[in-house]
Parts: C-alpha cells; structure tokens; sequence
C-alpha cells in the first residue's frame, strides 16, 4: 500500500511516530514512485519554506522582550477594560502600576501618600492632624517600568501581615445604579457635571467610598522596602507610631457607549472577541480624596520615597520633588512609552496621557476643579478629548 | 493614585494573575509576536495584536476563574485567590496561536484592501519618491508585499497553517491550534504548501 501524501509530508519533518516512520520507510525504499512524490514534496516544502522566510524579522525589527512586553499588557489592558482609567492605575491585577504592587503595599498610605501634605487653610479643621492633602492640581512624574524591583512578591508574609494587622478599611456607601445626574450628585453628595458634547445618555453609577487609617510600623516598612531593594529609602522618624488617615469619597461614574460583555471563553469561538468598547467614554467625578498624616512630618520626605519606588534616581527624586506641592498635587506616575503633556481643559490645567499623541489612542486627561476630581477615559483624539473635557455642564 | 489605594482591599491585593498566566506569557510571547510580525510586517501592529490575544487569555482565565469558582466554591480555596487549573484554556497554546493566526489573517487582508486602494490614490508613489530606501530594501519590501498578497488569497486556514508552520510550531502544537488531529497536519502542510506555490507563481513579476 502506497504511503499517503500526508505521511510523506510529515516523514520529511521527522514528525511521523515509530511505527508509521519504520512502515514509510521500507515502503519507499521498495516504490520508486511514492519516493518521487516525497521528493518532489520536499522541494516544494523548501522552495515554500525559502519564500516564506522574506517575511522573517531582520534583527531591526526584533519585538520587546516579554519582559518589558508584559508592562505593555498591562498597559493595554487598562485601557481595554475600560472602566476607568482613574481606577484601574492602581487596581490590584490590570493597572498600569500592576508592577508596582509591592510597592503600593508598603506605601498603603505611607509612602504613596507621599503626595500628603499640611495644606495651611485647612490645619484648623484638621484636628489632631496637622497635614491634610487634597487634590488641587495633577501632575504625573514619568517612570521606566523596567526599573521596578522584580524579586519581589507581594504575597511574602511580612506584607500581608503588617496590613492585617495596622490597616483598618471602611466602605462608605454601596454601589447602585443612577437614573439622573442629580441623582447620582445626592448619593455622592457632589454635583455631578456631564458632557453636553458626547451623544446618547450615559449609564450613570456610584462606587461605594473608603475610609481607612492605617498605623506605621516604620522599622517593619524599613525591613520591606529593604528586601525590596530600596534600602537607602528612609522614611520621617516621625512617622514611626503615627496613625495616617485617608478618605475616598462616593465615585460618580458616567459612561457613554455600549459595553460587550466578554462571552467567549477560552476554547470557544476565539474570534468573538473579549468584552471591550472602542467607542465608550466614560467620565469618573469625585471630591478630592484626603489624606491626614501627623504633625511634624516631613511631607518632601515621603514624597522623594514615593519618586525613588517609581524607579527613580535619589537625585532625580530630590529634584523633581522641590518643583512640586506636595500638599495639592496629585502625582500621577506614567510610564515612560505613553506620552503626557498638561493642558488647559475646564478652565484649570489638566494632565492629559496618551497611549500615542499621534493618532486616535486611549487616553486619560485628569483634572481637578472647585474640590472635584475628575478623570475622563476612552478612545479618541487629542482634540476630542479636549471638546468634551470642555463641555461639561 | 491615592484614590485606588483607598479601594483596594488588603486581602484583594494578591495577585489572581498568578504565576499561571506569568508562565505562558514569558513561554509564548515571542514566538506569537513572531507570527504577527510575518502576517502584519509592522513590529507595531504585531506587538499590539500579540497585547490583544494576551489579554483575551487573560480576560477569558478570569472569566473561568469566577465560572469555576461559582460552581465550585471549593475550588480556589487555599491557592489565595489564583486561577484553579480549571481556570486554564485546556490548552492555552494550541488558544493563543489560533486567535493570533486569525487575527494577523484578518488584518493581512484589510491591510491588502486599503494598500490597493492606497496604490490606487497615488499614494505609495508619493511615499516611495519622499523617502528614497535602499534598492535592497525596496526589494525587500516587494518581496515582502508579494508573499503576503499570496497568504491574503489563499484559504485562511491554509494560509495560517503556513504561517506557524513557518513560525516553529510541532505537528502537536499546529494541531492544537487548528483544532484537527496531529495526524492530518502532515495532508493540510501538502496541501496549503500546494495552494501557497501555484499562487506564488500565478503572481510573478
């Protein structure tokens, strides 16, 4: 019985089992016919082989590393999942500071609230604490993903316990749907502004807030910024006992677009695609978050902390933080592939991030106006953008 | 950023990514940005595309997590919130490379629709007088047009057989991805080897 072309296909790439290579085998060396097909096959396959290899990459078109591609998921499915961008900077599995977990951990309101600082007009109504944040401004502080501590797993216990037992965590509010804007502004207790330039109604929705105060165990922070590589990262002395406070009101959350559900799972029809929407919009609104930390702190301090785990030099750090205020500043970190540039949106200067300033891109513009915060994300323009950060009402 | 911090739940804070994900991302990145980059010829395009299939394994991992731990409450406990095995695509190769051979194919061909019309406006003289490359290159672009022009007329799964054939893939693994049995890889490759040269021919210059 001849061999099939099949079989002889495979025989060339050495992809037959024993058995069938052994049966090939002594077939074509007895069928002077089937050994002509094979030949003439392997030719074909080679001269296949030589065209197709014009497509191969030359060393110049080398694609990133997974290494720093995996920053570029991370990236990317922030602004796929669009739900805010606001939000998911920081979420726990998908935000762009993804990388950063172990990083967020130790600053849960300490290092991180490097951005808190005593802001004079409101000491008097700060009680016991002398340093109240609140956001009055946005600026972002670039930072090169690849310099992120990578030996270092969030899940070592030394985290986990120092939170369990120093941080306590409070929701305020529950998460609902809103039919009005006016209703959405009462459950928040904000009122709430919407783009007059953008078609269609949104679907509007309130996040539950956050209270939590958290007590610093500086020498056990030390100890885990140091196993973290940050070992000449000191933090203010007088941090150490303290009790910082911090507070996320209610989020207001519009979103203009229809969003697929992700249906198809792995296994299934691939090309059904996962649940992401090109077109949504979705503007997030909320008083500004506060941040209470002790008297006596050195605010500059913590804010150079917070630059150097952002993969920054201590000399970078020290100069970037004496350009900012740290007391109303917002301080974003971007990574350093996506562009970002200040702009003047709603009357005040806004932080406007780019995935690419060229073309149509996902972006992220924050700004912060009369004691409301609000981040708008989606999928446009530079000048779209603009026109609907411009038109709310 | 002081706002998500606020959001997150101590104990949400570990990682349901898990080393799973990791793993597969860090085995078969390359090799899928490979593929895309012979069916786009755009680092760009194929790196974005290459996010786009990751994150859809991503997305769909979370999605089974959450279906596999509803119908078994169990089923996570003690692994802290990680992807159970049942989260996993049985085979999250044979997955990644078929949503890639199809959406490299699918942009292969909407790129050759708009490079006709592109050709047709004028546009491709314009580019090619404004920015004089090497005859080398030139030449290599061509070729590069050519083979991809043939890849675009063929049948797709033809077409994307070739291509990850090309790309290194085992019979094992072409198997997985094309959802046929290892045993009728070796007849497809024939066959698409077949189509791929009578169409490479039919459009010399």
């Amino acid at each position: 019985m001849h061999s099939t072309q099949g079989q002889l296909r495979a025989f060339h790439d050495g992809e037959l089992s024993e058995t069938e290579l052994a049966r090939v085998q002594a077939h074509l060396g007895a069928c002077p016919s089937c050994r002509q097909h094979a030949e003439s096959l392997h030719a074909r396959s080679g001269h296949v082989r030589a065209v197709l290899s014009a497509l191969d990459p030359v060393p110049a078109e080398a694609a990133a590393s997974a290494r720093a591609a995996s920053t570029h998921l991370e990236v990317y499915s922030s602004t796929k999942e669009n739900i805010p961008m606001f939000q998911k900077l920081f979420a726990p599995h998908t935000g762009i500071l993804y990388r950063l977990r172990p990083v967020w951990a130790v600053l849960l309101v300490v290092a991180v609230l490097a951005a808190a600082i005593s802001l004079p007009p409101v000491r008097a109504i700060a009680g016991n604490f002398l340093g109240l944040f609140r956001v009055q401004q946005v600026s972002a502080v670039p930072f090169d993903p690849l310099n992120l501590p990578e030996n270092f797993s969030f899940d070592q216990p030394g985290i986990t316990q120092l939170l369990t037992e120093n941080l306590k965590y409070e929701e305020v509010g529950k998460a609902q749907n809103a039919a009005s804007a006016a209703e959405a502004g009462s459950l928040a207790s904000i009122p709430v502004r919407l783009p007059t330039g953008l078609s269609g109604a949104p679907k509007l929705s309130v996040q539950p807030g956050v209270k939590m105060s958290f007590k610093v165990d500086l020498p056990r922070i030390q100890s885990i910024l140091s196993d973290a590589g940050f070992g000449d990262i000191q933090l203010p002395k007088e941090l150490d006992g303290a009790t910082v406070k911090a507070e996320l009101p209610m989020i207001v959350t519009a979103m203009y677009g229809e969003y697929e559900q992700p249906e198809a799972a792995a296994g299934q029809d691939p090309d059904a695609g996962g649940g992401w929407c090109p077109s949504c919009t979705v503007l997030v609104q909320l008083a500004s978050p506060t941040i209470e930390t002790p008297e006596g702190v050195d605010l500059a301090a913590i804010g150079k902390a917070y630059l150097r785990l952002t993969g920054m030099s201590a000399a970078e750090a020290e100069s970037f933080s004496q350009t900012v205020d740290w007391s109303t500043t917002l301080v974003i970190p971007v990574p350093n592939f996506a562009a970002r540039e200040t702009v003047s949106v709603d009357g005040v200067n806004g932080m406007l991030i780019l995935q690419n300033p060229d073309y149509a891109t996902q972006y992220m513009l924050i700004w912060a106006k009369d004691g409301i915060v609000y981040a708008l994300t989606g999928y446009g323009t530079r000048p779209k953008v603009l026109e609907i950060a411009n038109s709310l009402k | 950023m002081t706002v998500t911090i606020g959001r997150v739940k101590p104990e949400s804070l570990i990682s349901t990514t898990g080393p799973d994900f990791e793993a597969i991302f860090q085995q078969h990145w390359p090799r899928v940005v490979a593929v895309l980059f012979r069916l786009t010829g755009d680092r760009d395009e194929a790196e974005d595309l290459a996010l786009e299939v990751f994150w859809r394994l991503h997305t769909n991992l979370h999605t089974n997590l959450h279906t596999s731990l509803h119908r078994n409450p169990s089923a996570g406990e003690g692994r802290r919130g990680r992807p159970s095995p049942t989260g996993l695509p049985s085979d999250p190769g044979g997955w990644l490379y078929r949503v890639a051979t199809r959406l490299g194919y699918n942009a292969l061909r909407s790129r050759k629709r708009r490079g006709l019309y592109e050709q047709e406006a004028g546009a491709r003289a314009v580019e090619s007088a404004a920015q004089p490359a090497p005859e080398a290159q030139v030449e290599q672009r061509q070729e590069r047009e050519r083979v991809r022009g043939v890849l675009a007329r063929m049948r797709p799964r033809s077409a994307q057989l070739l291509i990850l054939r090309h790309s290194g893939l085992s019979y094992t693994e072409l198997a997985a991805a094309l959802s046929t049995k290892p045993g009728s890889v070796g007849t497809l490759l024939a066959r698409a080897e077949k189509e791929f040269e009578r169409l490479y021919r039919s459009q010399g210059r």
